[in-house]
């Protein structure tokens, strides 16, 4: 079984969206659980799961199609396509597998018309930007454009919405600046994506907006990029703060992670190598680890039980490393609490302790203090015992 | 080429900290370039570099006196090294008595780039930069330093790595920044080939060649020795080989200081030009 999912999770290059925008918009999931204040039971942990499959789902299943389309220019570009080395019976397979975890869920998830126009807007973005006609990938501006509303905004749109008709309050007003700030995420992570394959695209022909605009053009649209998707997500955090002030714990967590990883690129950092260098994805982190760990705490104080989904997130979406780190920080953390815990019971006992026998000791005239001695050794003194 | 952000204080802490990790990998011949039998690289820069008994050589930023000691067992020649760092001059003493000398070898702690104010001027036939050169954080100062120690007729040669050049921009940005990276991690500044060759030409040498070192196919080391070294030593290791570009090249040059000054050439129709 487990052989299975890595199988699967292999061939459709999870990788490349389990541990990046899928975390990125299961804290969204989690942060619909706060909005809406969903408290957890069967029904909504139910909803969750299912979602939590969907969005596996489409991730697996848009990849799967990009590779499908990309066999023989893949081929061409020298590039290994996992796909192309299986057996088109297993591939056919693994398409229904894709599509079962895709669309199964959508039987137990809440929907109406605007679910199936969102869902079939998402399959035919896949389409549009793999099919051999109209291959929109190929097309510079637009392929950026696509490959973020399918990545980011389309699934955040139907999530949210998802939840929505689950909590019965379809008002939209939480996503209206979020989900241009994911598109900017979006674009910005194609561009990078473009900027990281722009060799193997040369080989195979294919055109790329960092091929079109160049090095100092692809600088500078990154760092626009990033600048407005900070931008906007302060500002999105201070318009939900308003309605919920409590939401300023996530503004000020942001702004804080940002000038800390700042701090830690920027010493390396030139300018000209922005496109190639690490503060690219300065932000990405964040929306990784940082914003779905704040918004499930938030989740945390609607109902403590969401506590639930720590393990499952923690097992799911952090990489081994992240792992390691998470499980020696809280060993640690632990182990310095339990001390420091044993420390103040320990000590004020030890020193009431020694307070008793030094003044037992000076009521019958001995001052342990200023003979610099303990009581045995008094006592020893006292009594003649060497 | 950005300008170099170290100093020769840098490049002296580098090597007392890691000569021994060095001559671990290395040997005693800290050079990437190389053949398979070091030996008979060195014999080709006897060649190139064109020594020759009787001379007098400088060997700007010789490590630990391996090649200086290869080449005077094997001609009788009088070089002096200029190593900056102390550890490695130290280093120098056991590995020059170790060997049977034709010739006489004295190293001596130096910055390169004021070596005329050591030696003073027009005392060398021979100036040798042995893959040196681009730990200078001031290339033009060390050309100068080396224009004023040789005598009319002598040679200066510089054996070292260059900035590749890429037809496409995106490539040249990945080989600038390796390049970065490199310079970082050794305390170096890889030469930019037109700048240096400029600063040559302004300096008013005559270049006699200039071409990457003819060293046989399969007698090539393949710089495995340095991949070795930057594996086991984590300095300025390559974390993933996957679309790696090569970022430069190997050139030898060797230029001329005139025999005559320029006012005694003034006949010579490409001299009588202001």
């Amino acid at each position: 079984m487990t052989e299975g999912i890595n199988k699967i999770l292999l061939l459709t290059r999870a990788k490349d969206w389990r541990l990046s925008f899928v975390p990125f918009i299961i804290g969204c999931v989690y942060l619909w659980l706060w909005w809406f204040k969903i408290q957890l039971s069967p029904a909504s942990l139910g909803l969750f799961v299912a979602s939590f499959i969907t969005t596996f789902g489409f991730a697996a299943l848009g990849y799967f199609v990009n590779e499908f389309f990309d066999m023989e220019v893949d081929t061409r570009a020298g590039k290994i396509n996992k796909l192309k080395i299986l057996p088109p019976v297993y591939r056919l397979a693994l398409f229904l597998v894709c599509a079962v975890i895709t669309f199964l869920p959508w039987v137990w998830l809440p929907k109406n018309n605007i679910t199936y126009i969102l869902i079939v807007i998402e399959v035919a973005l896949f389409l549009l930007y793999s099919l051999p006609f109209p291959r929109l990938k190929n097309v510079p501006l637009i392929s950026g454009f696509i490959d973020s509303a399918y990545a980011y905004v389309v699934p955040l749109v139907l999530s949210f919405y998802t939840y929505s008709l689950f909590a019965g309050n379809t008002n939209l007003s939480l996503i209206y600046l979020l989900a241009p700030a994911l598109f900017l995420i979006g674009f910005r992570n194609i561009t990078i994506h473009h900027v990281n394959d722009i060799f193997k695209d040369m080989r195979s022909g294919a055109k790329t907006l960092p091929q079109q605009i160049g090095v100092n053009g692809t600088n500078v649209l990154i760092m626009t990029l990033l600048v407005a998707e900070i931008v906007l997500v302060i500002i999105w955090s201070a318009v939900v703060a308003i309605h919920q002030p409590v939401f300023l714990i996530w503004t000020g967590i942001y702004l804080c992670a940002i000038a800390y990883r700042y701090r830690l690129l920027a010493p390396q950092f030139r300018a000209e190598y922005l496109s190639i260098e690490p503060i690219r994805h300065l932000t990405d982190i964040i929306y990784q680890y940082v914003f779905p760990a704040t918004m499930l705490l938030l989740a945390v104080t609607i109902d403590y039980k969401w506590l639930v989904l720590v393990p499952f997130h923690f097992a799911a979406l952090l990489t081994k490393g992240m792992q390691v780190v998470a499980f020696q920080t809280v060993r640690s953390k632990t182990h310095a609490l339990y001390h420091s815990t044993l420390r103040g019971v320990v000590d004020p006992i030890k020193i009431s302790g020694n307070y008793m026998v030094y003044f037992s000791f000076r009521l019958i005239g001995i001052n342990l203090r200023k003979e610099n001695t303990s009581a045995i050794n008094a006592i020893k003194k006292r009594l003649g015992i060497k | 080429m950005p300008p170099a952000t170290h100093t020769p204080q840098d490049v002296q802490a580098f090597y007392n900290s890691n000569t021994d990790k060095f001559l671990e990998v290395y040997g005693e011949i800290i050079q990437a370039f190389r053949t398979i039998n070091v030996g008979d690289y060195l014999d080709y820069t006897i060649k190139s570099a064109e020594l020759q008994d009787g001379q007098k050589v400088l060997d700007a930023g010789c490590g630990v006196g391996g090649p200086a000691s290869y080449f005077a067992t094997k001609l009788n020649i009088d070089i002096e090294g200029a190593t900056i760092s102390d550890y490695q001059a130290q280093k120098s003493k056991e590995i020059i008595a170790a060997k049977t000398l034709k010739g006489t070898v004295n190293i001596s702690v130096q910055d390169y780039h004021e070596v005329d104010k050591r030696f003073g001027e027009k005392i060398f036939d021979r100036v040798l930069f042995l893959e040196s050169f681009g730990h200078s954080n001031d290339k033009a100062k060390a050309i100068k330093a080396a224009w004023n120690v040789l005598k009319p007729g002598g040679k200066l040669y510089i054996k070292d790595l260059f900035t590749r050049d890429a037809a496409n921009e995106w490539e040249q940005l990945r080989i600038n920044h390796i390049c970065g990276q490199i310079n970082k991690a050794y305390e170096y500044q890889i030469a930019d080939l037109y700048e240096v060759l400029a600063v040559i030409r302004k300096q008013k040498f005559i270049i006699n060649y200039m071409g990457v070192p003819k060293v046989e196919h399969g007698m090539f080391e393949n710089l495995t020795i340095s991949n070795d070294f930057q594996n086991l030593f984590d300095i300025g290791k390559i974390d993933s080989w996957d679309d790696y570009i090569f970022p430069i090249d190997f050139f030898e040059i060797l230029v001329e200081k005139p025999l005559h000054t320029t006012e005694e050439q003034m006949h010579l129709y490409f001299m009588n030009r202001k």
